[in-house]
C-alpha cells in the first residue's frame, strides 16, 4: 500500500508560519519543531496521513543545542501524549523545519541525527498510545518542500523482548510519503520521497498541445499525475470520464453498478448497440471508452461494478485525488461529502433536475447545478446538493416511496423507480462543468471559480452562482476535516444494489 | 450485548450507551433490517399510567447522519385525549415485520422531516422524547 501525506492549504501556511514566520517558537534558533495529532486515512491501495491538531509548545519546551540538534523536551512529548489520547484513532506526529533550500518543494532528507533522535522519541512515545496508531516524523523547508516517514515499531510481549533491541529504536522500520497534497480550495501535489525521483511522466504533445498553449507541459504532467474518481457513469459520469481522458488525466477509477440497457442509450454518449444488446455494466463501458479516448501515455483505468453507498464502493473512491459525483442520488451524495473533509479528498457534484409540464409534456422548469466540497468549501449539504431528510429516504428499503409496479401482458414483471426526465445535452452541460472545475482546482488556470455553486437554470438558459460561500454556523463538515478513518463516514446497504445483486444471483447472470 | 449491537457503527453504539443511561426501563435492539435498526425502548409513552409502554423506533444505522423513519408498536396508540392516533397508523404493515416476531403490530410511519436537526449521538434521548410527543399529539 503506498504512503501519502495530506494537509490543508491553511494548516501548510499554519505550518511555514510557525518554522520559518513571525509565529516561530524561537526564531534565534537554525531549526524549529512541533508535535501534532495524525491521521491515518485508509482506501484500497493508499494510506494518507493527515494533520490533526498541532501540540503548542510552550516556553523552553523546544530548543536547538549545538551538541543535540533540535530538542524536544520529555515534558513536551508527554503533554502531546496526553492530548492525543484523548482523540480517537490519533497517531503522533513530530515536524521540525530545514532551513535549506530557501525556495522550491523538493523533499528534504534527514540527517543522520534526526533519523537517530525521531526512532528514539516516537519508539518510546509509541507505547504510550494504543498499539496501531501511526507515528511519524515529518522535514519541512521554507519553501514549502515536506517530507514524512512513518515509523513502525516492534511492541514487546514480554520482558525477555523488552531488552532486545529489535523491539527498541534500533528495530524501527520506516517508510517515506511518496507524495504530499495541500488541499483546499485547490489541490497541489509535490513530491515526498527525498531518496527516490518522481517518475517523469512523457507526454503526448501532438495530441494535447493545443491544451499544452494555455497550462504549458508543467500543467499537462499535473494532469498525468492525477487520479481522479467518477462516482456514478450515467448520462453526466459517462461523459466526465471520456473528458477527463482526453484531457490527458493519468488514472480514472470509475464506480457503478448499472448496466447499460436501452433505456438510458440515448445519454450514453460514446455506448454501442451491440453493449446495450448485451447488458453490458456501464463501468466496463467506459473504461473501453476512456481507453480509447485517452491521451496520458500509460493512462490506466480502473472499473469497479459497486456502489459508492457501501464501503466496498467508497473504498476506492478513497485512493483518489478528485472525485466527481455524479450518482444522482442523496445517499452516495451524503457519503462522498462526508469524505471530502474527513479523508481531505474534494468533491465535485454535478446533476440535472428538469420538469415537465403533466399536460403539454413541454420542459416548463429545471436546473442543473455543479458544486465542489472539501477543506475550505461550503460543504454539499450547505449548498443544498442534498438534505439529510432526502439521505435518508434514499437508505428505505426498495418498497419504500417512488416505485412504480411494472406490468407486462398483465402480469407483474417488477417493481421500478420512476423516472425522471433526462436529456443528453443537459448532461453534457454539468459534464462539463464538472471538467472545468477539475481545472480549476488542479491547475488553478481560472481560480475564480473554485468554490461555489454554479447553476444553468433552464427556463431562460441563464448560468449563475449560488449565493452559499461557505458552511452554515452550525455545520460540523469542517470539524471532521483531515480525521480520515476515525470520523464514521455514513456508509451502508445501498438497496437497488443489494436487488440486483441478489436477482442475478437468482438469474444466473455473469458478472 | 447482542451480536446485532457488537456490530453497530461508533456513532450508533454511542447513541446506544447514552440512552441506555438516560432512559428507564429496556433498551436493546431487536432486529437490523437493511439500513435501519429497530430499537426498542420500554419506557416510551406518553406519559399515562393506563397506557402500555413500549415500542420500536426505527432508527436508521447511520445515527445521527440520516433520521429516524417510524415506530412500531405492540398495541394501536392512543393521544393524549384517549382517541386513537390515525396519523400515520398502518396495522399489520411490511414494516413491522423484522419485530413480528416479538408483537410488533402496528407501524405508524413518521418521518424525521421538519424535525430537529439530529447533530450527535446524544441526541438519541430527543429523538424518544420526539416521538412521545408525537404520540401524545396523535
Amino acid at each position: 500500500m503506498r504512503l501519502e501525506f495530506a494537509i490543508t492549504e491553511k494548516q501548510m501556511d499554519d505550518v511555514l508560519h510557525r518554522l520559518f514566520g513571525a509565529g516561530a517558537h524561537r526564531p534565534q534558533d537554525p531549526e524549529r519543531g512541533f508535535l501534532a495529532a495524525v491521521f491515518p486515512a485508509t482506501g484500497a491501495s493508499r494510506r494518507t496521513l493527515l494533520l490533526g491538531q498541532i501540540v503548542e509548545p510552550e516556553n523552553g519546551d523546544v530548543y536547538w543545542s549545538r551538541k543535540d540538534g533540535l530538542v524536544m523536551r520529555h515534558r513536551y512529548y508527554s503533554r502531546a501524549l496526553s492530548v492525543i489520547q484523548s482523540l480517537p484513532g490519533a497517531g503522533l506526529l513530530n515536524v521540525h523545519s530545514h532551513p535549506r533550500p530557501l525556495t522550491g518543494t523538493s523533499p528534504p532528507a534527514p540527517s543522520d541525527q534526526d533519523l537517530a533522535t525521531d526512532a528514539r522519541e516516537l519508539c518510546f512515545a509509541s507505547r504510550a498510545l494504543p498499539e496501531g496508531r501511526a507515528m511519524a516524523a515529518a522535514i519541512v523547508t521554507p519553501g514549502g518542500g515536506l517530507s514524512l516517514r512513518e515509523y513502525k515499531f516492534r511492541r514487546p510481549r514480554i520482558a525477555a523482548e523488552a531488552v532486545r533491541s529489535a523491539f527498541g529504536p534500533e528495530g524501527a522500520k520506516f517508510a517515506f510519503a511518496e507524495r504530499v497534497r495541500v488541499v483546499g480550495p485547490g489541490l497541489r501535489a509535490i513530491w515526498g520521497d527525498p531518496y527516490r525521483k518522481p517518475p517523469r511522466s512523457v507526454l503526448n504533445a501532438a495530441m494535447v498541445d493545443s491544451s499544452i498553449l494555455l497550462w504549458g507541459a508543467g500543467g499537462q504532467r499535473v494532469l498525468s499525475a492525477l487520479t481522479i474518481g467518477i462516482a456514478g457513469l450515467g448520462g453526466v459520469g459517462g461523459i466526465v470520464a471520456e473528458h477527463l481522458a482526453r484531457l490527458g488525466v493519468g488514472t480514472l477509477i470509475l464506480v457503478d453498478y448499472d448496466r447499460l440497457e436501452d433505456g438510458n442509450f440515448n445519454r450514453s454518449q460514446g455506448a454501442t448497440r451491440s453493449e446495450m444488446a448485451l447488458r453490458i455494466p456501464k463501468v466496463e463501458v467506459y473504461s473501453r471508452v476512456a481507453k480509447e479516448a485517452a491521451t496520458a501515455p500509460g493512462f490506466q483505468v480502473f472499473p469497479f461494478r459497486e456502489s459508492v453507498a457501501e464501503s466496498a464502493g467508497l473504498n476506492h473512491l478513497l485512493d483518489c485525488d478528485i472525485v466527481v459525483a455524479a450518482a444522482d442520488d442523496a445517499f452516495a451524495r451524503q457519503v462522498l461529502d462526508h469524505m471530502a473533509y474527513a479523508h481531505l479528498i474534494p468533491v465535485i457534484d454535478g446533476g440535472t433536475t428538469l420538469v415537465p409540464d403533466s399536460l403539454s409534456m413541454m420542459l416548463t422548469a429545471g436546473k442543473s447545478q455543479i458544486a465542489a466540497a472539501g477543506a475550505e468549501h461550503a460543504c454539499l449539504e450547505c449548498q443544498g446538493v442534498y438534505s439529510q431528510e432526502e439521505a435518508t429516504v434514499a437508505r428505505e428499503s426498495a418498497t419504500w416511496g417512488k416505485y412504480i409496479d411494472v406490468e407486462t401482458r398483465g402480469e407483474l414483471v417488477t417493481s421500478r423507480q420512476l423516472r425522471a426526465p433526462s436529456v443528453i445535452c443537459n448532461n453534457g452541460l454539468v459534464a462539463s462543468l464538472i471538467g472545468l472545475r477539475i481545472l480549476a482546482i488542479a491547475l488553478r488556470v481560472t481560480p475564480a471559480t473554485l468554490r461555489g455553486t454554479q447553476r444553468y437554470y433552464v427556463e431562460d438558459g441563464t448560468l449563475a452562482w449560488g449565493a452559499v460561500k461557505g458552511c452554515r454556523s452550525d455545520c460540523l463538515k469542517a470539524s471532521w476535516s483531515g480525521q480520515g478513518d476515525a470520523h464514521f463516514i455514513p456508509v451502508g446497504e445501498d438497496i437497488r444494489w443489494k436487488k440486483i445483486r441478489q436477482q442475478e444471483v437468482t438469474d444466473g447472470t455473469p458478472p | 450485548m447482542s451480536d446485532a449491537e457488537a456490530e453497530l457503527p461508533a456513532p450508533f453504539a454511542e447513541a446506544l450507551a447514552y440512552v441506555h443511561s438516560h432512559r428507564d426501563g429496556e433498551v436493546r435492539i431487536d432486529a437490523v433490517k437493511d439500513n435501519f435498526a429497530y430499537l426498542w425502548i420500554g419506557s416510551i409513552a406518553k406519559n399515562q399510567s393506563s397506557e402500555t409502554p413500549g415500542g420500536w423506533i426505527r432508527l436508521p444505522l447511520a445515527f445521527p447522519y440520516a433520521n429516524p423513519h417510524g415506530l412500531v408498536t405492540r398495541e394501536a396508540l392512543r393521544s393524549s385525549g384517549e382517541r386513537l392516533v390515525s396519523d400515520g397508523h398502518n396495522p399489520n404493515h411490511d414494516m413491522c415485520a423484522p419485530v413480528r416476531g416479538v408483537g410488533g403490530a402496528h407501524y405508524y410511519s413518521w418521518t424525521w422531516e421538519n424535525a430537529p436537526q439530529l447533530r450527535s449521538p446524544q441526541d438519541i434521548v430527543g429523538v424518544v422524547q420526539w416521538y412521545e410527543r408525537r404520540i401524545r399529539l396523535g
